[in-house]
């Protein structure tokens, strides 16, 4: 589970480009559930995943990863708890490392290394094992370079890597956004499939309001650094993307401009 | 009975002329390694090769000249020695402390002569000055800091404080400045040091010396010796005079100078590796110093700084420059 | 080539391997270009040297030289990751704050080893030829490096070392700290470049505070070099490549130093190096050329 009180970001503070990107937001999500998130640009939707992976710090509020304050930690040591997955397919990836290296590198998120082999023969079985659910043909393929697969290859072999280890929160960053549309289809249907088995809490931005409404449990939508609405369970089932735009002018008293939300 | 002595003379000389041709034609084999490129360490090369030629030994008649410089990479000068270390030459010339120090690691087979080495002790090339004993000798270009502190004291009579500007990175440097305190010392005058670790740094070295000195001392180094124009500025302005250690300088601007040309070096070195080449052991040869010496004045440098040079001197230098 | 000019280009090529091996770690591994290496280089000699002529045992003095490279390497990569200073940069700062440091360690500019008991002394006293004494213990030397590297660069830390060069924002993701990384992977890197530094002073019997002049353009050369003779695909491969373009450029200047008869000198070997390099970066773009030319033609 995780808990954001209150969180406040503002990027070059102090300057004519001032911009405070998250005004006072919270959440809880409890175990076990999936929510998505969507929003305008520039609605803090990237914003919120980078302060709750720790790659950005926040100004003030209080961030609580399963029963820790992670709110001053690094990303590095929080990646036991929180695992992710980014929007390019390049940047969950090492273009130079094998597969099997990459997914060496992905079992050891949370525990320390040391100077013991990191491909170790058992780690080769757990992954083919991983890859051939893919169906991609990947468990064939283990030595082979990273950079040699497409990117939606790539993208499939970054969440596996994302889910390899327990975790207290999966975040998935608009992880189907930069492939074409069967890749992406495919890649999310693996994601549901995986969040089912593990069981995973999970907190999904998309630039889909339709795959938004398809997946996932719960719904947030945030605009201008805030919660714009948030709805679950009945209010939610049946709901389409005229409802949500309704939802949002009553909610944030203004009509959206963003077509790219209606489009997707 | 004069014309007849001169007469068997003159056969003397010639029937030993006629004797030595046989010798003279044994070709020789000599290599010569360089650090790098420097215009005093090519006349040093130079003054070897003229030497040898006055000796009988001429490249491409009877002697073979290998000649590499190590472009001031340390590996290659490495990678020098042992390609001479192969090639087994009759003898390798070494000009410079690392030159002379790879060689003597990496060829220990073959005679080494070194020239323009400042140090040779403390390099550890030899043991003894006097009788080196193994295969190694040759010439040092140690300045005669001694005669320098002496033409200093001429040059500025009375002089207490004496400023020195070197750069302490500089081996050779850093050996001539501990000369110059034991020297000074001896003649009463206290030293004020002042160092530059690159050209940029001499101007201010040099203004650093500017009311705690009576006199500036410029040893041959070649950091301060590149940017010495900046240093005669400083001197001119405040009335400082500049002695410096070696005679181009002199030329540039400083009062005065007792010094020595590389060629003159090179051909004290070559007459050594003549010696060896006709049969003589390296380690019975004691390591040489410098021995032509050569006084330079500057009438108008002097007179800018504020003194002024008796005519008894300038009758003894070599080069008065106008 | 005579016999001792060409052991001698292995050993220097040996020797050099080391310091290829550090850049490797810095340039290739960590993508960090590090400038440091011309002043550990004659950090190593000066440590070692110093110490092997007051007396100390040569395996200490070449230990406490490692150390050395180490510590040096260390203040780049925390000028770089704490305070912040781009990295080409620190690596500068370092380095000339190195030369200061070397000549304070040295107390003069050159300490002369000649006739001093170092690491090879026992071995010289074996009874093999003088130039075949450095290139045999280099090998045994570099093997091992070469060895305990691979092992590194395959190891838990050694995967995340790499994954912080290739793309610090996954490895940290993963959990990886690449702050810490940056200070093994450049502290390692120094580390070699002084234990090559330390037994150059000792084979060539001197340390001379100006001898890391170029180190770094040799060293890249090497790496450049080994990764336009072979494939690199593997890690095992690429630290050989290191190794196989260090010896290589040694044999070209051995070569050029024995090529009087199509006129190259000593003093060309800078044109060569600028050569050599240049050709190595563009050969396996006309290699893929050539194969391009060929799919096309059939």
């Amino acid at each position: 589970m995780i808990e954001v009180s209150d969180i406040h970001v503002t990027f070059a503070q102090g300057t004519p480009v001032e911009n405070h990107a998250l005004r006072g937001l919270s959440i809880f999500i409890p175990e076990g559930e999936f929510v998505t998130v969507i929003g305008s640009n520039g609605a803090g939707k990237s914003t919120l995943l980078n302060a709750v992976s720790g790659e950005i710090g926040i100004d003030s509020g209080a961030i609580r990863v399963g029963d820790r304050d992670v709110t001053r930690q690094s990303t590095e040591r929080r990646a036991g708890d929180v695992a992710r997955v980014f929007q390019d397919p390049m940047a969950g990836t090492c273009e130079n490392l094998t597969i099997e290296e990459n997914l060496a590198l992905a079992i050891k998120r949370g525990s320390s290394r040391g100077l013991g082999w990191a491909v170790r023969r058992q780690y080769k079985q757990r992954f083919q094992q991983r890859l051939k659910r893919l169906g991609l043909g990947l468990e064939q393929r283990l030595e082979d370079r990273m950079g040699l697969l497409s990117g939606g290859q790539r993208q499939a072999v970054s969440l596996l890597m994302a889910t390899l280890q327990p975790m207290q929160i999966l975040l998935l960053d608009e992880h189907t956004a930069a492939l074409d549309p069967k890749t992406a289809a495919f890649v999310l249907e693996l994601t549901r499939e995986i969040i089912k088995e593990q069981n995973l809490t999970t907190l999904m931005v998309t630039h889909s309001m339709k795959q938004a409404l398809e997946v996932g449990q719960r719904t947030l939508m945030l605009h201008a650094g805030q919660v714009a609405f948030d709805v679950a369970g009945d209010k939610r089932q049946g709901l389409e993307v005229k409802d949500l735009l309704a939802l949002f002018e009553r909610n944030a008293g203004e009509e959206l401009a963003d077509d790219s939300l209606l489009l997707g | 009975m004069k014309t007849r002595t001169l007469l068997s003379a003159a056969l003397a000389v010639l029937g030993m002329g006629l004797m030595a041709q046989p010798t003279l034609a044994a070709s020789k084999h000599v290599a010569i390694t360089q650090i790098v490129e420097h215009p005093a360490l090519d006349a040093c090369r130079q003054g070897v090769q003229d030497a040898l030629a006055d000796a009988g030994y001429k490249v491409g008649d009877n002697l073979k000249w290998s000649y590499e410089s190590a472009q001031g990479n340390p590996a290659t000068a490495a990678q020098v020695a042992k390609k001479f270390a192969g090639d087994s030459p009759d003898l390798i010339v070494a000009i410079s402390t690392p030159s002379a120090q790879t060689v003597a690691a990496s060829a220990r087979h073959i005679p080494l002569v070194f020239t323009a080495v400042t140090d040779p002790l403390g390099a550890k090339l030899v043991n003894n000055m006097d009788k080196p004993g193994k295969l190694i000798t040759g010439v040092s270009d140690l300045s005669p800091i001694n005669k320098h502190m002496e033409l200093v004291q001429q040059i500025v009579p009375g002089a207490k404080r004496l400023g020195v500007l070197y750069n302490p990175g500089e081996a050779n440097s850093v050996t001539l400045v501990n000369l110059v305190k034991d020297s000074a010392q001896a003649l009463d005058m206290t030293v004020v040091e002042a160092a530059a670790t690159k050209s940029g740094d001499v101007l201010a070295a040099a203004r650093s010396l500017v009311g705690k000195v009576d006199v500036i001392y410029i040893p041959l180094d070649n950091t301060v010796v590149s940017a010495l124009e900046a240093v005669i500025k400083v001197a001119e302005q405040s009335k400082l005079p500049i002695i410096s250690g070696d005679t181009d300088s002199v030329k540039r601007g400083t009062i005065a100078a007792l010094g020595f040309n590389y060629y003159d070096v090179g051909q004290q070195t070559g007459k050594m590796v003549a010696r060896i080449l006709n049969g003589e052991k390296p380690g019975d040869i004691a390591v040489e110093q410098v021995q032509t010496l050569e006084l330079y004045l500057n009438p108008g440098a002097a007179e800018r700084m504020g003194v002024t040079l008796s005519a008894t001197m300038l009758s003894q230098a070599k080069e008065v420059v106008k | 080539m005579s016999e001792i000019a060409f052991l001698g280009a292995i050993e220097t090529g040996l020797l050099f391997g080391l310091v290829a091996f550090g850049i490797f770690i810095s340039f290739r591994i960590l993508d960090f270009p590090d400038l440091t290496v011309d002043g550990s280089f004659p950090l190593g000699a000066a440590v070692s040297a110093s110490m092997i002529v007051a007396g100390f045992n040569p395996w200490l003095a070449t230990a406490l030289a490692v150390v050395a490279g180490a510590a040096a390497g260390l203040v780049t990569a925390w000028l770089n990751v704490k305070l912040k200073i781009l990295h080409l940069l620190a690596s500068i700062l370092t380095m000339i704050a190195l030369y200061s440091i070397n000549l304070r360690i040295m107390g003069r500019p050159n300490v002369a080893l000649l006739g001093e008991e170092t690491l090879l002394t026992p071995l010289e006293n074996l009874g093999l030829p003088y130039y075949w004494v450095a290139p045999l213990a280099f090998i045994v030397v570099v093997l091992v490096v070469g060895a305990l590297l691979v092992a590194l660069l395959k190891s838990e830390i050694g995967l995340a070392m790499r994954a912080t060069g290739a793309n610090p924002r996954m490895a940290r993701a993963q959990g990886v700290s690449t702050a810490a990384m940056i200070l093994l992977g450049m502290a390692f890197s120094n580390a070699l470049v002084a234990l090559a530094g330390s037994l150059f002073a000792q084979s060539q019997g001197s340390a001379d505070v100006t001898m890391g002049v170029g180190v770094i353009v040799v060293g890249l050369a090497s790496v450049i070099g080994g990764e336009a003779l072979m494939s690199t695909r593997t890690i095992l491969l690429a630290v050989v490549a290191c190794l196989l373009g260090s010896i290589f450029y040694r044999l070209v200047i051995a070569f050029a130093l024995n090529a009087d008869f199509i006129g190259l000198k000593a003093q060309d070997l800078n044109l060569v190096t600028a050569v050599m390099v240049a050709l190595a970066i563009v050969m396996p773009q006309i290699k893929a050329n050539l194969i391009k030319n060929k799919r096309s033609a059939a």
